[in-house]
């Protein structure tokens, strides 16, 4: 089917993991708190995700009173979740010139935004922000492969550095099939080209708790697939999101210390 | 401003109190019960098709009007030996008022989704056989468009819109196209004078969506993970519109009948277990087959009615052993 | 941007900045009058890229800049100028601007003419007779609090020190024989592309001029001067002028240009040697 032997007899991949090895997951937090300063923006901060080349900027802007321009959406009992996501022209190896000029997103990025704010809708804890408006706003930076799932991963790191009240913690992760038998997890971009491949979301998953009882809240398949794998799909996904459920809550906790410490 | 589609509390409670109850409120059965489907073909040409939902009573509920159009086109540079196919989708303020305006042009509708999922679940599958489409590679190619008017909306789009576009897909014929010498010598654009071709369908995905109604609040959905109790949430099929504004989630799955999965999408939404999407897939199996063979049908019925003469002009005659 | 005060505000800014006993005067953020604001940064973070910045500044604008090199195949009848505008090509773009607006387009003038200008009549882009490189330079600014051409050009100068390019294996004489530049498949060579870094100046009252200005000094100040400093030629061309505010704008003295300047080449030889 491929040219590429996407998994060896060793059961290596391509770019050297194990097939159900995660990327290199690293996030960090940029602040301008620890500067003593009396900009307005103070608590605005920056969260960046590192998944493997996936390289992504969150910006959380809220909760706060709507502006004029946005007035008409408010909704008295809860808050409103508004998501931007700008793919810059230099996240791929070859630089995209977008067709349209008036530099409105592709199809693509507006299903993202689309199924992003339907699942983050249901994990914020809306109703505790009436009449406010929450703005989310992601960069792609670089992209290489599981993109859906790096952007799900750092808004709910983003979430929980801004302090906004979340039911649990949602990972998402990518996952891959080869030959009909083999799964592999958060590909690469030449994995998710040439292989059947979709992104699932788990929320509050933990390593613990039995695999069927997780609550997946997104997933996203496009290519065809036999009926009967999805079941093989779902349990290496959500064995993934388990997984990166743990690094995610080390890595948001030395981060917050750290923050700590830098403001005493 | 066009006023959107509102209800009040108590219709609210009423119709979850109905759904609870495994009832509907146009008088179905069971929250797994389809509307009747009724599958017309134009007479007069090819993948012209009206497919439309009927309550029980026999009125329409929903009315899609699906029609092909195709055209020569010069290829992309990346993909000279493909044809092009394009899902065209028109909701406005004819079907309901609430399509009037959307609140931001550039941010997607729910629509605007279903539309994107029915035009990947036919390309990236390979449902259409895009190189059949090549008439002179790198020059010529055929474009086909695909344009869907909803007629009248009450709920259950996915699902008729996906029934009226592999129905034109499977019924259309273009023209058939002469080549010589690396030129198109003569389309034949009357399709009586020499008879058209057939698009290269190779499956058949049918999408079926499930809309998901919770039963608990949120956060005991999430932290209550541990005891797998059933009956936590509802799940309906081919929900009407008044469902659909109640529902908290949906999982859009679209199968064939060769128990492939061809394209599945739970846009966020409320948490679902995952043994429970595992049920939801191999419960639409059935209908999927069902609603294949009934497209199957109308086609056929549709061939039989066209070709009624035909027998007069064949030279087949029934043949007789020894 | 575009955070409105009040005028008892304003006016309480422009006090704490025209004092008569110079040793009361305050900056809002409690630098001195020279002081630029404090920085962080991360060079080549983005490898997809041949240079690349990502800077933070106090105030919480963060800026992105990427590098990308292409070839280009160069129409010989074309005269250094136009050739030049050809091979650098940037682009700015910033959320809370609509792409298009003037203030993006004069920023973006402002950074494309401090690379051009200082590459004519050199070599630097040219691959082979026929080939050249082409620069793309796209900005990213995000949060951004103020006028941020000053960080921006801080950034685009820290990444065109750090942009590497491919080493050419073939022929760099391309007239007589057809073919095609090759490249070396690792390799990659720096080449010091010279760029000017931009100043922003605010001019409050008579002779009080503040470097790096924040958006609340923006609002009070006189006029700003945007300078351009580049090693070794100090301060140059061309001198522009930029107004934030209607309230307070009016002329200024010349004389305070040359008093800029001198500011300028203190501060930018120290930029130069922090960075």
């Amino acid at each position: 089917m491929s040219r590429f032997e996407f998994y060896n007899s060793q059961g290596l991949r391509i770019d050297g993991r194990r097939n159900f090895e995660l990327k290199n997951f690293e996030s960090s937090l940029t602040t301008t708190s620890n500067f003593n300063n009396f900009s307005r923006n103070s608590q605005s901060s920056t969260t960046y995700l590192q998944m493997g080349q996936n390289k992504i900027l969150v910006n959380i802007d809220g909760p706060k009173e709507p502006t004029n321009s946005n007035k008409s959406k408010i909704d008295q009992d809860k808050a409103v979740l508004d998501i931007n996501i700008n793919v810059t022209k230099f996240s791929k190896v070859n630089r995209q010139v977008s067709t349209n000029n008036n530099n409105s997103p592709d199809k693509q990025t507006q299903e993202w935004e689309f199924e992003i704010k339907r699942l983050f809708e249901k994990i914020i804890i809306m109703d505790s922000y009436p009449k406010s408006i929450i703005n989310i706003a992601v960069t792609v930076l670089q992209q290489d492969g599981g993109i859906l799932a790096s952007i799900i991963n750092c808004v709910s790191i983003a979430l929980m550095n801004n302090s906004i009240q979340i039911y649990d913690i949602v990972t998402a992760c990518s996952v891959g099939v080869v030959d009909q038998m083999h799964y592999l997890l958060d590909l690469n971009h030449l994995e998710e080209q040439f292989l059947t491949s979709g992104t699932i979301a788990v929320v509050g998953g933990s390593p613990t708790q039995n695999v069927e009882d997780a609550n997946v809240c997104l997933l996203s398949f496009n290519d065809i697939f036999p009926l009967d794998l999805l079941d093989g799909f779902m349990m290496a996904g959500i064995k993934g999101c388990c997984t990166l459920k743990d690094i995610m809550v080390t890595q948001v906790k030395a981060m917050n210390i750290n923050k700590l410490i830098e403001i005493q | 401003m066009a006023k959107e589609l509102e209800l009040n509390n108590t219709e609210k409670k009423f119709i979850l109190s109905l759904l609870a109850q495994n009832q509907r409120l146009d008088g179905r059965k069971s929250l797994i019960e389809t509307r009747n489907l009724d599958i017309k073909i134009n007479p007069d040409a090819y993948g012209d098709v009206y497919v439309s939902l009927l309550t029980p009573e026999g009125s329409v509920s929903t009315r899609v009007h699906c029609k092909i159009t195709a055209d020569i086109v010069k290829p992309k540079d990346k993909r000279p030996f493909e044809g092009s196919f394009y899902v065209n989708c028109e909701i406005n303020g004819l079907t309901g008022l609430q399509f009037e305006n959307y609140s931001k042009p550039n941010s997607m509708s729910s629509e605007g989704y279903y539309t994107r999922f029915l035009e990947s679940m036919i390309l990236r599958s390979n449902a259409l056989d895009l190189e059949q489409l090549c008439i002179i590679a790198g020059e010529k190619v055929w474009d086909i468009r695909l344009d869907l008017h909803v007629l009248e909306y009450d709920g259950g789009f996915l699902e008729c819109a996906s029934i009226a576009c592999l129905t034109s897909l499977l019924h259309f014929k273009r023209p058939y196209v002469e080549v010589q010498n690396e030129k198109i010598h003569k389309v034949y654009t009357d399709l009586d004078e020499r008879d058209g071709v057939n698009l290269g369908v190779l499956h058949i995905p049918i999408a079926v969506k499930f809309n998901i109604f919770q039963q608990l609040p949120t956060e005991e959905l999430i932290k209550q993970s541990n005891n797998t109790n059933p009956g936590k949430e509802l799940v309906a099929i081919d929900c009407t519109i008044k469902e659909e504004m109640l529902s908290n989630g949906e999982v859009l799955v679209a199968l064939n009948k060769n128990r492939e999965i061809v394209q599945l999408d739970k846009p966020g939404g409320v948490p679902l277990q995952s043994y429970k999407l595992l049920e939801l897939a191999n419960m639409a199996l059935p209908m999927v087959e069902n609603i294949t063979s009934k497209i199957l049908k109308a086609i056929e019925i549709d061939e039989s009615k066209r070709n009624e003469y035909a027998y007069l002009l064949s030279a087949e005659n029934d043949r007789y052993d020894g | 941007m575009n955070v409105l005060f009040s005028k008892s505000e304003k006016s309480y800014f422009r006090e704490s900045l025209i004092n008569d006993d110079s040793n009361q005067c305050l900056r809002l953020d409690g630098r001195g009058f020279k002081q630029m604001r404090t920085v962080e940064y991360s060079p080549s973070f983005l490898n997809n890229c041949n240079g690349s910045t990502r800077m933070v500044s106090q105030d919480g604008s963060e800026v992105i800049v990427s590098c990308k090199v292409q070839l280009l195949e160069v129409d010989t009848k074309l005269d250094e100028a136009s050739l030049l505008n050809e091979l650098i090509q940037v682009d700015l773009s910033i959320p809370s601007i609509d792409n298009g607006s003037k203030l993006l387009t004069q920023m973006e003038d402002v950074l494309k003419e401090n690379i051009v200008q200082h590459l004519k009549g050199t070599d630097k882009l040219k691959v082979t007779q026929k080939y050249s490189f082409q620069l793309f330079i796209d900005i990213l600014a995000i949060n951004c609090n103020t006028y941020p051409l000053g960080l921006i050009s801080l950034a685009t100068h820290k990444t065109l020190k750090n942009t590497l390019f491919p080493v050419l294996m073939s022929q760099d004489d391309d007239l007589m024989v057809e073919q095609v530049p090759v490249f070396h498949d690792h390799d990659m060579k720096l080449i010091e592309i010279p760029c000017s870094i931009t100043f922003v100046v605010a001019i409050v009252g008579d002779n009080v001029l503040l470097v790096d200005p924040s958006e609340e000094e923006l609002q009070i100040a006189d006029n700003c001067l945007l300078l351009n400093y580049i090693e070794g030629k100090k301060v140059v061309g061309p001198v522009r002028t930029i107004q934030f505010n209607e309230e307070y704008s009016r002329s200024f003295n010349p004389k305070i240009i040359s008093e800029a300047l001198e500011l300028i080449n203190y501060v930018g030889e120290e930029v130069y040697t922090v960075l």
